[in-house]
């Protein structure tokens, strides 16, 4: 049996008060009446996804109920034009369309016996990502390898470079585990970018990683992202907000972003993300950035503690009119972290 | 319904079982009258009025608590127009406002982290108090930055004969010293500690069923008062004190759990005062420090936790104010205040959300008297406020005024109307009254809090019986919500500044207070009948209007003293919790799934109503020189179930309710030498 913060420290009050009695005590509440949930994230993928389904009381082990009739529709309000209708197919909702930036489209629903749903989302703008291999970060900044002659105890790997990264941009980084075939979100993850918020700050700072790989016959001793030692470590996702700071002598940024990447499952230390892993650059639209706010500070708090109930106050954002979910858009790019061995004679130097 | 017919039927047998009374009481119980000076304050001293309720330490002494003593925020709580949080703790709401809408002060220093041991009781030990007051409208122009009520603390003016003593209650020992140093200056020195680590240890064997796996529970839980107090001449004294506190809290559970939690306060104060036949001065300059402190590492289902989480605020005043009587009626107050304050709130990692803030403030006041007829009070201050993290700044008006007239010496009436601004933010959480709230300053997207608030009240005295019967109307701006203030252990508090939602507030009701008095016996019964709601927060309930979370109708308190005998009782009605009987799934970054709470309202959930009994016995005997205090009592008699929350208990599969407080015996025993 384990007990959450919490329940501790009830379990410590009450031992204050000499409790002879259960300070617990079960209650019923009035479920009501289902509500319709949907779940879409447009985005320019060539098929959009959508979840329908019903609320369930918590209890309810059969977990979600999937709505499967229903008639879905997608319109562009940019362009004026229908976007097509969603099918049912194998348990899903699914349409062959891609989301086109920019645009403004209206999702309706209609559910047998319920209410007509709607709900408007309009795409954010694609950004463009530059990565650059082959760099190594010092204190003049992100110089290519080939100019530095000093090559110990300094970052070796990707280096990205942006020329507008806009507010709203969720930055994690995707570990791919070949053995398994699945995907995760690193736990820890930091950047030297200069507007990242505080969301879900740990409270640890990053320490930089000492590494040593052989190369060209030789032992190399070298350290990962020196220049963020001292970052903030976030917890999973960096989140770009720039309405709180002032925008100086912008004119594109080279950052790293690092965290605990090599300690996920025997990663290879020239990919420790995996082959299929790297960077994820998620461009929110503003809804689905509220969103995403709530529901990872929430999913995050049922991580922790099996108390979370009493934390949240209210739902989490929702904009389906006639329903709850949400229905938001994205744009996304992912970049590889890749770190490569590399040769001194190789790179020309000497 | 049921609920309201049987408030009113206890409540009609507690008006008609004894009438009316007079509004200033003296209790005198002859076995205290062979007591030395310290002790005399036993005798108890009241002035209950609807809007400025004052007693001194005898009437805190009287009030039956879970430590076996009692403390302001429990005598508070029974008082009309106050209700309470979670059962047996210190959390209190006056008139529909925050809790952190209150100020709390120490001879008019603001005490930031007044909660102790748990929220218990309060950091200010008894033997230090000389005087109580709870003042929720009708206010003086001298105290500023709290949009709510004013609890003030009086310390006692320590005594010329050496005298000492020590007690101990159920979960603090103390001691206390006071006399003469030399001529004109006295001293006064009071200390108290926990043994409550002492007391886990004992009991850990044989309540393992409830502590589970909690291994190692410390607490580091005392407090210092120290005063030293000078009669320069016979219209001159100056004073300094030190307060200080500290509350700490740790616990392990197994290998992969360590957690630790606390809060700690420190208070300067250095203060002259001038009394002249025409006009009285006060200089005063003072320091405060407050932290709160949560610590956590540890690993639940396999996922690693760590964070430290603090916040700060250190406080400088320098004051002076004055008071001019300009004929025989009437006098005119003024004054003036600076505080320059320093807040670090939720600092982590590297970020320390540091703001520098000054708050300035000049008040004048008018007061016409006509002895036993008619006062007449009336207000105005400006206030300047600016913050330097982001170079905002407010310059607001306040003012008050209030007219008691009375007709008779038997009835009185009066009015009241206050506009009151505050700069200093709570992000309430739990309603325990632990002092781990976060207060953050006004920013330039959090503007300062106001209130706006009209009274009229009705007195009636007749022999021992005293009844007041009143009504209020109250507006309340720019209050803040926070989403995640309720968490503990969480790094998002760094990010307040994103999370906080503003909106407004309304809260109207009636008050009833009746006292009764005579030679053995004392009665108080108060009752509250109140309103309140909350609107316009953008992010909460699409901006529609939803319960206050202490929104309770009725509220009770009935209060009785025979002898060395004494009984109160509580009814009131539940507050509104948030219940989400339903769920449904949703998706993050990286497709990881979770699942979300549907609420069909916000504090929809109406609690189950506040029952409580308590019994005590105070008896005061001497043996030999020694002189004793012994104090009995039992809380909750009835063992009646008070929850304060609900959450849902995943082992069970079901939701439940929480509530802290079982049918609890206190003592406290103190001796005097």
């Amino acid at each position: 049996m384990y007990y959450s913060n919490f329940s501790s420290l009830i379990a410590i009050l009450s031992l204050i008060l000499f409790s002879f009695s259960s300070c617990s005590k079960e209650v019923t509440l009035d479920t009501g009446e289902e509500v319709v949930v949907v779940e879409c994230i447009l985005s320019c993928d060539s098929i959009q996804h959508l979840n329908l389904a019903y609320t369930h009381p918590k209890s309810q082990k059969a977990g979600t109920q999937v709505i499967s009739e229903a008639q879905v529709t997608l319109f562009d309000e940019t362009t004026n034009t229908s976007a097509g209708t969603f099918q049912f197919l194998n348990n899903s909702w699914t349409l062959s369309y891609s989301a086109i930036p920019l645009h403004t489209y209206r999702l309706d629903i209609d559910v047998p016996g319920h209410d007509h749903i709607s709900a408007r989302q309009t795409m954010p703008k694609q950004v463009d990502i530059y990565s650059f291999l082959w760099w190594i970060w010092s204190n003049q900044g992100a110089i290519p390898i080939y100019d530095n002659l000093d090559y110990g105890q300094h970052f070796w790997g990707t280096v990205f470079y942006v020329t507008d990264l806009p507010d709203r941009t969720w930055i994690s980084a995707i570990s791919y585990n070949e053995a398994k075939g699945t995907y995760s979100v690193v736990d820890e993850i930091c950047s030297d970018y200069p507007y990242i918020d505080n969301f879900n700050i740990m409270g640890d700072l990053f320490e930089p990683i000492v590494m040593q790989i052989d190369t060209c016959g030789k032992t190399l001793s070298y350290t990962i992202c020196e220049g963020l030692e001292g970052q903030p470590l976030h917890k999973k996702y960096l989140r770009t907000n720039m309405s709180q700071t002032e925008r100086s002598d912008w004119g594109g940024y080279t950052f790293i972003v690092c965290g605990s990447f090599f300690e996920q499952n025997n990663p290879k230390p020239d990919e420790p993300l995996g082959s299929k892993g790297g960077i994820l650059f998620t461009t929110a639209s503003e809804d689905y950035d509220r969103y995403l706010q709530e529901s990872i500070y929430y999913q995050q708090q049922q991580e922790s503690t099996d108390m979370s109930s009493i934390y949240m106050r209210d739902n989490i954002f929702s904009n389906i009119e006639g329903g709850v979910g949400l229905f938001g858009a994205k744009t996304q790019c992912l970049e590889k972290w890749i770190m490569k061995d590399v040769c001194y004679k190789e790179a020309g130097l000497k | 319904m049921k609920n309201t017919i049987l408030i009113f039927i206890v409540l009609f047998m507690a008006a008609t079982s004894s009438y009316s009374q007079k509004t200033e009481a003296n209790d005198s119980i002859a076995s205290v009258h062979t007591l030395p000076d310290v002790t005399k304050m036993g005798l108890r001293h009241e002035k209950l009025r609807i809007n400025k309720l004052e007693t001194n330490v005898s009437g805190i002494r009287s009030v039956i608590s879970p430590l076996g003593e009692g403390d302001p925020i429990k005598w508070v709580q029974n008082l009309p127009g106050v209700t309470t949080g979670a059962d047996g703790t210190t959390a209190f709401y006056v008139r529909g406002s925050n809790m952190g809408n209150n100020l709390f002060s120490l001879d008019g220093v603001p005490v930031y982290g007044y909660s102790h041991l748990f929220g218990m009781t309060t950091i200010v030990p008894q033997s230090a108090m000389q005087n109580v007051s709870l003042t929720k409208g009708g206010f003086d122009g001298k105290e500023n930055n709290f949009t709510a009520a004013h609890l003030n603390v009086e310390t006692r003016t320590p005594v010329q004969d050496r005298q000492s003593s020590v007690g101990l209650n159920t979960f603090l020992f103390s001691a206390e010293s006071e006399g003469r140093l030399c001529d004109g200056l006295t001293y006064l020195v009071s200390a108290r500690i926990s043994p409550l680590t002492w007391e886990y240890r004992a009991v850990r064997s044989s309540l393992a069923s409830i502590l589970g796996d909690l291994d190692d529970f410390k607490a580091g839980v005392g407090d210092v008062y120290a005063k030293l107090h000078w009669d320069i001449t016979q219209r001159q004294q100056l004073s300094a004190s030190v307060m200080g506190s500290i509350d700490d809290y740790s616990f392990t559970r197994n290998v992969d759990s360590n957690e630790s939690m606390g809060w700690k306060n420190g208070i300067a104060l250095l203060r002259w005062q001038f009394v002249g036949n025409r006009t009285e001065a006060n200089v005063s300059a003072s320091y405060n420090y407050y932290c709160s402190e949560q610590k956590q590492d540890k690993v639940f289902r396999g996922k690693e936790n760590h964070l430290s989480l603090l916040s700060s605020l250190k406080e400088a005043t320098v004051e002076a104010d004055g008071k001019t009587r300009i004929n025989e009626n009437f006098k005119i107050g003024y004054g003036a205040k600076v505080k320059f304050a320093t807040f670090e709130p939720g600092q982590v990692a590297s970020i320390r959300n540091k703001s520098d803030v000054t708050l300035a403030d000049a008040f004048v006041q008018g007061e016409y008297v006509i002895p036993d007829r008619l006062d007449i009070k009336a207000f105005a201050r400006i206030n300047h406020y600016s913050n330097k993290q982001d170079d905002s700044k407010y310059t607001d008006p306040e003012a008050g005024a209030s007219i008691r007239w009375s007709p008779s010496k038997h009835f009185a009436v009066e009015g009241t109307f206050d506009r009151l601004v505050q700069y200093y933010h709570t992000l309430e959480g739990l309603p325990v009254g632990w002092s781990l709230d976060m207060i953050v300053p006004t920013v330039g997207y959090v503007a300062p809090e106001t209130s706006l608030q009209g009274g009229l009240n009705f007195e009636v005295n007749l022999g021992h019986h005293s009844l007041s019967v009143g009504g209020y109307y109250k507006t309340l701006d720019s209050l803040v919500y926070y989403k995640y203030a309720q968490d503990l252990f969480s790094g998002g508090m760094a990010a307040w500044q994103d999370n906080v939602s503003i909106g407004q507030g309304k809260s109207y009701g009636c008050e009833l207070l009746y006292t009764f008095q005579n030679r053995d016996f004392y009665a108080r019964a108060s009752y509250t009948w109140s309103k309140t709601d909350r609107s316009g927060f953008e992010d909460i309930n699409d901006g529609e209007t939803f319960h206050a979370r202490f929104d309770r109708t009725h509220v009770l308190n009935l209060f009785g003293q025979w002898k060395d005998f004494s009984a109160a009782f509580t009814l009131q009605s539940g507050h509104w919790e948030n219940g989400a009987p339903k769920v449904y799934t949703m998706h993050v970054i990286g497709g990881e799934d979770w699942e979300a709470l549907y609420f069909n309202g916000v504090n929809n959930f109406h609690m189950p109503m506040v029952i409580r009994l308590d019994l005590g016995y105070q008896h005061t005997f001497r043996t030999g020189s020694l002189h004793q205090e012994l104090n009995f009592g039992i809380c909750n008699v009835t063992n009646h179930f008070n929850p304060f929350m609900i959450y849902y208990d995943a082992d069970k599969e079901s939701w439940n309710e929480l509530s802290l407080l079982p049918i609890l015996p206190t003592f406290s025993y103190r001796i005097l030498f």
